[in-house]
């Protein structure tokens, strides 16, 4: 995967499923949620278009397990309304089989075997045994659980109980996969195997909706963005937009040659040096292109040129000042929760 | 989530099945089955190895002579056959020279002294001679059951020693006791000038026979023997009754706290609604019941007929016993689940579990009062009290021949409490699915009982 810092400047398939992601799946309307004196939600709504991963982000106690909650049924809101365009049901009157979802840091039946609780939870989704016998070979195929489909859950990894969840969850295709914090508890590599699956599942067609802290997971997988500060929304916008929205003017460009004086540059209102990277900050009405073509023509060896694109950490905690959220509590600037 | 009504009957039986493999393939409920199997196989094993002896053959060593008769006067043959013998001449003449004061045929002064051998003149010809010794290598060697051996004590007062292999059984043992009184007794008043019908007259006890009477009839009740049966066998089914609801309850509760523990219960009510996942878990665990119940009664019917109580059996009470157990089941399993709901964690539980299971175990400290008073006002206050009902139903059920409608208006006020405890208990689930690792408050599921809480 390139860099985050360059994804605006390559076509990848995250700008081919947004440009899929027209039809909604799930409509959330002005959701509010009070418990006691305390109000969890306020005034909530976003949508989750078809075949994108929107990832919900928020600091601790923000709002986003009882927003899933709410979404999910499990939870009933004071005010607003849980809508699904594509089956035209709401709330809990919602038809079965609209989403599937995996809570956080949730279990399985240890003692069950792999295939049988596949099984289980397939039938629970309406599915017929016939329709699983065809099915799940598979999925668990696409997850390499295939030869595991024997052992019982308590005898896996972590990593590919996670996996089993996820054949769970998505046997029966559900229009919406909703995974709330799927990233907890899982190690470097169970974390590149998720990221992995929820990528194929994307490119699948499969549409997601994914609450984290793990920023850098998201960044590399989130369509779209839904921020929530203290229950209320504060960004709800593309991470393509997000990164256009949040970037700085700036331009970084490496040299394979120590470059001659870079004084005068059209436009470039100070430069500023960090390991070898010249960092040029623009002015209101500089181009990249005369730049560019003035560091040229003073025979500069122009390695890299790099309009200067936030990171998702970048983009939250910026959302967040914005929003006036302050700064987020709960995550460190490596995009992690601590 | 809607659906017709045969999808919701199978999610709840999908359920229900899940729960009962999960229970029955472990291996600690499977080591419990093999118990029952075990049980039950010992009672028929009982019925051969435990039968006793049909008749007892006991060895009478009496120097005096008299007791063996008025022994087998007293005893149905097939019941016990006695055989006299009398100590070799020389071991027994000191004693019979020294020992016989009241043979001038003077009535004793000292009733601890009175023997009664002087009133009776016994020929002793063709009274085989034995020594005590070669008499119990005879009990050794199984020829008889007991020797009864008959000496005078140091105050001349006489003395009965019985020698058997094993500590004598307590019936043969009861039985002489009591016919050797009965001698003693008689002897005594012989020679105190009492007689025979003098004494029947003193000792016969007083005659009442107790009737039960019924709207339409008056019938002759059980023998005094039936009665105490009567008496013990409804607090031994209350006792079983309690195990099963008790054991199942908590199973449930269990594996309630396991999902929510997990989240499991999150993705489950994504697919189910509340009152389905609740009622397919306690059928799941009352599955599970009905085999142990099925044990149970086996080992009922079973020990019904080594006891030879088998006609304490009745269509009538294991009918009603099989529907409080079915209604009091369901009662139980809704608080547990409410519990369940309540608790993030199994010490919670735990405690606050704790009065349920007392309120559990009151029944059966009842049951003693409830049997021996089943018409009070507190018997019938208990009886159609839900939580107490299924049990004390039962008792009063076995000894009072309860009406019909009593038994149908208890089964009712059960199944009404246990409806509205499966409607608290899924409000405190839904209460609970905002923050399921925690555990709720007292007030806390007080308030979402009684819908002041927005959930």
């Amino acid at each position: 995967m390139p860099h985050p810092s360059v994804r605006t400047l390559l076509p990848d398939a995250a700008d081919a499923a947004a440009a899929t992601a027209r039809t909604a799946v799930l409509e959330v309307r002005g959701i509010t949620k009070t418990f006691a004196d305390f109000t969890a939600l306020r005034d909530v709504s976003f949508t989750v278009g078809a075949g994108a991963i929107t990832a919900l982000l928020g600091a601790n106690g923000a709002g986003k397990t009882t927003l899933i909650k709410v979404i999910t049924g499990l939870v009933r809101q004071d005010s607003g309304d849980v809508l699904w365009p594509a089956s035209g049901g709401s709330g809990a009157d919602r038809p079965d089989s609209l989403f599937s979802y995996v809570p956080e840091e949730s279990g399985l039946y240890e003692r069950m075997r792999v295939e049988d609780i596949v099984t289980y939870f397939a039938r629970l989704s309406g599915m017929e045994t016939a329709a699983i016998r065809a099915e799940m070979p598979g999925w668990l195929e696409r997850f390499k659980l295939h030869e595991k489909a024997r052992q019982r859950v308590i005898q896996l990894s972590k990593g590919n109980q996670q996996k089993v969840k996820l054949v769970c969850a998505l046997i029966n295709k559900p229009p919406l996969l909703i995974l709330d914090e799927p990233f907890t508890g899982l190690d470097g590599e169970g974390s590149l195997l998720l990221r992995d699956a929820l990528e194929k599942l994307r490119a699948a067609g499969t549409t997601m909706l994914l609450s984290s802290h793990r920023l850098d997971q998201m960044d590399l997988l989130a369509d779209h963005l839904v921020v929530i500060a203290a229950g209320q929304k504060i960004l709800d916008t593309t991470l393509k937009d997000a990164r256009k929205l949040y970037r700085q003017n700036q331009i970084e460009v490496t040299f394979s040659e120590p470059p001659p004086s870079l004084d005068g540059l059209p436009g470039v209102l100070e430069i500023t040096w960090n390991d070898g990277i010249a960092e040029l900050t623009l002015g209101p009405t500089a181009s990249p292109n005369l730049i560019l073509r003035a560091l040229l023509d003073r025979g500069c060896q122009v390695e890299n040129f790099l309009r200067h694109s936030p990171d998702l950490t970048e983009i939250f905690h910026k959302a967040y000042a914005h929003g006036g959220g302050g700064a987020p509590a709960g995550f460190t600037g490596k995009g992690e929760a601590i | 989530m809607k659906g017709s009504l045969r999808v919701r009957a199978r999610l709840l039986g999908l359920i229900a099945a899940r729960d009962f493999w999960a229970i029955v393939e472990t291996k600690s409920f499977l080591i419990g089955l093999l118990a029952f199997i075990f049980i039950a196989s010992v009672m028929p094993i009982m019925m051969v190895l435990g039968r006793v002896p049909s008749t007892y053959k006991i060895a009478v060593l009496d120097p005096i002579g008299g007791y063996t008769e008025d022994l087998r006067a007293r005893v149905r043959p097939a019941q016990m056959q006695f055989t006299e013998f009398r100590p070799p001449t020389n071991v027994d003449a000191p004693r019979r020279t020294t020992q016989q004061p009241a043979s001038t045929g003077e009535l004793p002064t000292d009733l601890g002294d009175t023997l009664g051998e002087a009133a009776k003149s016994i020929p002793r010809g063709g009274v085989p001679e034995a020594t005590a010794d070669e008499l119990l290598a005879r009990v050794r060697a199984n020829e008889y059951y007991a020797l009864v051996e008959i000496k005078r004590g140091p105050a001349g007062e006489q003395t009965f020693t019985m020698n058997s292999v094993s500590m004598a059984d307590f019936v043969p043992r009861n039985m002489l006791h009591n016919m050797l009184n009965s001698i003693i007794l008689y002897r005594r008043a012989e020679a105190m000038g009492i007689t025979e019908k003098q004494v029947d007259a003193l000792v016969s006890p007083a005659r009442i026979e107790t009737r039960k009477i019924t709207q339409t009839s008056t019938e002759r009740a059980d023998s005094e023997k039936d009665y105490a049966i009567a008496f013990l066998f409804p607090i031994a089914l209350v006792f079983s009754l309690y195990g099963l609801i008790s054991f199942q309850s908590e199973r449930l509760l269990t594996a309630l706290l396991e999902e929510k523990m997990k989240r499991l219960i999150e993705v489950l009510l994504t697919r189910v609604t509340i009152y389905e996942l609740l009622l397919g878990k306690m059928l799941g665990v009352l599955y599970v019941g009905f085999l142990l119940y099925a044990g149970v009664s086996l080992l009922v019917i079973l020990g019904s007929f080594v006891f030879g109580v088998s006609y304490l059996l009745n269509v009538k009470h294991f009918f009603f016993f099989t529907l409080f157990y079915i209604s009091g089941y369901m009662l139980y399993a809704c608080f547990y689940a409410a519990i369940g709901a309540a608790c993030g964690n199994p010490k919670d539980a735990e405690n606050l579990s704790m009065p349920l299971r007392m309120v559990l175990m009151m029944p059966i400290m009842l049951s003693v009062y409830v049997v021996s008073h089943p018409q009070t006002a507190g018997s019938y206050f208990f009886a159609f009290f839900p939580l107490t009902a299924p049990f004390v139903m039962i008792n009063r059920m076995i000894v009072n021949d309860t009406p019909w409608w009593e038994l149908m208006l208890a089964l009712g006020c059960v199944g009404f409490a246990a409806a509205i405890g499966l409607w608290a208990s899924a409000r405190v689930f839904a209460a609970s699915m905002v923050n399921p690792g925690r555990s709720m408050g007292l007030r806390e599921i007080w308030i979402s009982i009684t819908g002041r809480a927005s959930v």
